[in-house]
């Protein structure tokens, strides 16, 4: 069994020590700011500090060295064999054709040893929270064991020539680019959400408080002009400074996280690298992509953009760690429009179908949540009401109380009514030779597209009166993650379930 | 395919789970009292605590006695060769269908209550989600595992046969 590169130990060490002197710094901030008085007590805890500094250190140390004699890979005739862990220890065997996905991950401390990560899944549901394979190597090495396990998972068998010829992508090669351009106007959209979220937030803050200042007679708040202008200045910088932070945060997101954001087709794989500080390389079969799903917030809706996710078993979770970029995008941000064209280029199978069906009413996706928020509302009512009357509470602070309670649930009622305008509107199924695209979701348009094939149960829910009305909600459940393969199609004529049944495969 | 209902002891166990979840609520219930009794609060903060605690909490239990018979007259299921099927759901009433071939595996379940009632739940997992048969006799479930698996691997080969 090989070992994997030295490499590992010494950018884990520098790691640990990274991030164990940034724990130190705050500890000895804490103590610093803590004492007023010059800190002569800190010199003598000084060496204690820094002995268990070390002794933790030297645990590290061993950890990592033990780590690295236990660890190793082998490449067989028909598998890969990987051993790794040192309490607990895990042996993992995967055959050839079973390959699901094949990453590579290349942090910046990795950069400078020269070393990746490359992960092997199986694209098991019962291991989707981590790859069965690990091999941490030389990044040219990586890069060989990549077209290497390419080339195994489609023959299934090792000869004794070894590695085939290296498949040299350029970016050239590249599907899809996801250009300087789009990343500044991905980065202003999320702004623009930030701002619309925040500033409707505000409103709402000064409508509640201008109704309590009225009943109240609050005259903390100042005359009304005061609390108007108060009001809005605070609004203003609320949202100025959000979306301040949504631009640092999309910046690094978009212009870090996807950097040389790249789709290439690789033969019967799709490879997709992105990553400035870790460097993703992902590869995978097409015919392990098992959906399709677009996305559109509320204002990409409105300006004509969307983003485009991969849903393949065990493929988007089998890091674990990663915050920088979602492993399951294949396009970040695109208009809308154009989607039909990248999909055509990156994987044709997969473009959506026009709508054929639509919700058939709009009162359902109201009427249970209006019953629940008006039972809710009156039980906290009488609630808040009862002891106030015990206590006789003077008449205006119920009148506010009565006021905040109702106001509160009609800000909800009305979110909710614009969801199910917006969900009225989407709600709609399209089914055409074998494929199926899905339409559904209020705020955020979502559209699902996946093979008949992929279906491993429908479900229809109803209630007794939609029963009579012929309406039922259709719940899909397609091949992919446990968490995300469920697909809710609301309120549609209640033979769409029976059609769907007939598509199971049976 | 004909749906069948789940056996009477199914329902005694409901009423066995939902009498322990209304003691518990009852208990802490009473506790809230005893508390409030022995601490000398005053008698318009006891009352208005109990009416705010007390209200909730018979709608609450009154839900949880009503809802085992419901739940059982609306609970239905049954499999063939090719899909398993299952009818549950008070107000919203599901209907669901599983075809045999995607089946993965299935776990049998059985808690201290159920072991005393010789009941057990059936989980089948597929390739994405699992679902479960409510509570079946033990009996039931273990002929349920035995037939669906012999009908897995028959169904296979069929697919497979279609295939080629």
């Amino acid at each position: 069994m090989k070992r994997f590169d030295k490499g590992y130990i010494y950018s884990a060490l520098l790691s640990d020590l990274l991030g164990s002197l940034v724990i130190l710094f705050f500890l000895m901030e804490e103590i610093m700011l803590e004492s007023e008085t010059p800190p002569v007590g800190l010199l003598s805890i000084l060496p204690g500090i820094l002995g268990a500094f070390a002794v933790i250190y030297l645990c590290f140390i061993t950890y990592r060295i033990l780590y690295y004699m236990t660890s190793g890979y082998q490449l067989t005739e028909k598998e890969i064999k990987c051993n790794r862990g040192v309490l607990y220890r895990r042996r993992s065997v995967l055959e050839y054709k079973n390959v699901h996905a094949i990453n590579k991950k290349q942090t910046l401390l990795h950069r400078i040893f020269g070393i990746a990560v490359l992960t092997v899944d199986s694209g098991s549901t019962n291991t989707f929270h981590q790859a069965e394979i690990t091999i941490i190597e030389k990044s040219r090495t990586v890069d060989a064991l990549v077209n290497e396990l390419n080339a195994l998972k489609e023959s299934g068998v090792r000869t004794a020539e070894g590695a085939t010829e290296e498949v040299l992508l350029s970016e050239d090669d590249s599907l899809y680019r996801f250009t300087s351009k789009s990343k500044m106007l991905y980065t202003l959209i999320n702004i623009a959400s930030t701002a619309f979220f925040t500033a409707l937030l505000g409103v709402m803050t000064i409508i509640v408080l201008g109704i309590c200042k009225l009943i109240l007679q609050l005259d903390s708040l100042g005359t009304w002009g005061q609390y108007f202008l108060f009001a809005f200045m605070i609004t203003l910088g609320s949202m100025l400074l959000f979306s301040f932070f949504s631009f640092v945060g999309c910046m690094i997101h978009s212009f870090v996280g996807y950097h040389k954001f790249n789709i290439t087709k690789r033969g019967n794989d799709i490879q997709i690298s992105y990553g400035l500080l870790e460097r993703h390389t992902n590869t995978f079969s097409y015919n392990r992509i098992k959906a399709v799903k677009i996305s559109q917030g509320i204002v990409q809706r409105m300006l004509g953009f969307a983003s485009i996710k991969l849903e393949v078993i065990g493929y988007t979770t089998n890091t674990g760690k990663d915050n920088s970029a979602e492993l399951g995008v294949l396009v970040p941000f695109c208009k809308y429009n154009e989607i039909g064209d990248i999909l055509s280029k990156v994987l044709p199978g997969f473009i959506p179908e026009k709508k054929q069906t639509r919700a058939v009413a709009f009162f359902p996706f109201v009427s249970w949540f209006v019953l629940i928020l008006g039972i809710v509302s009156g039980v906290v009512l009488i609630e808040a009401l009862l002891p106030m009357l015990i206590f006789k509470v003077s008449s205006s602070v119920v009148a506010a109380v009565i006021c905040s309670v109702i106001g509160s649930a009609a800000v909800v009622l009305l979110f909710k009514i614009l969801s199910a305008v917006l969900s009225y509107q989407n709600n709609g199924i399209a089914v055409t030779n074998g494929k199926i695209t899905a339409y559904y979701g209020g705020f955020t348009k979502n559209i699902t597209v996946f093979n008949a094939k992929n279906l491993i149960a429908a479900e229809s829910v109803t209630t007794p009166l939609r029963e009579k009305a012929g309406i039922s909600s259709l719940v899909m459940h397609i091949k992919t993650n446990a968490i995300t393969n469920e697909i809710k199609v609301h309120i549609q004529q209640d033979s769409l379930s029976e059609e769907i049944e007939q598509l199971l495969t049976l | 395919m004909e749906l069948k209902k789940l056996n009477k002891s199914v329902l005694k166990l409901w009423y066995i789970y939902a009498a322990i979840a209304a003691f518990a609520i009852l208990l802490t219930f009473t506790i809230i009292a005893i508390t409030l009794n022995v601490a000398g609060a005053p008698g318009d903060v006891t009352v208005a605590t109990l009416l705010g605690i007390g209200i909730p909490a018979f709608v609450i239990i009154g839900i949880i006695l009503i809802m085992p018979a419901l739940r059982y007259k609306m609970y239905a299921w049954g499999y063939d060769d090719k899909r398993i099927t299952v009818k549950q759901g008070v107000i919203f009433r599901q209907r669901v269908v599983i075809p045999v071939c995607q089946i993965q595996d299935h776990h049998r379940t059985q808690g201290p209550i159920m072991m005393i009632l010789k009941l057990s739940g059936v989980i089948i997992s597929t390739a994405g989600s699992n679902f479960s048969i409510s509570t079946l006799t033990t009996e039931e479930a273990d002929r349920i595992i035995d037939d669906l698996g012999g009908k897995l691997e028959s169904r296979i080969e069929e697919l497979k046969n279609e295939e080629v």
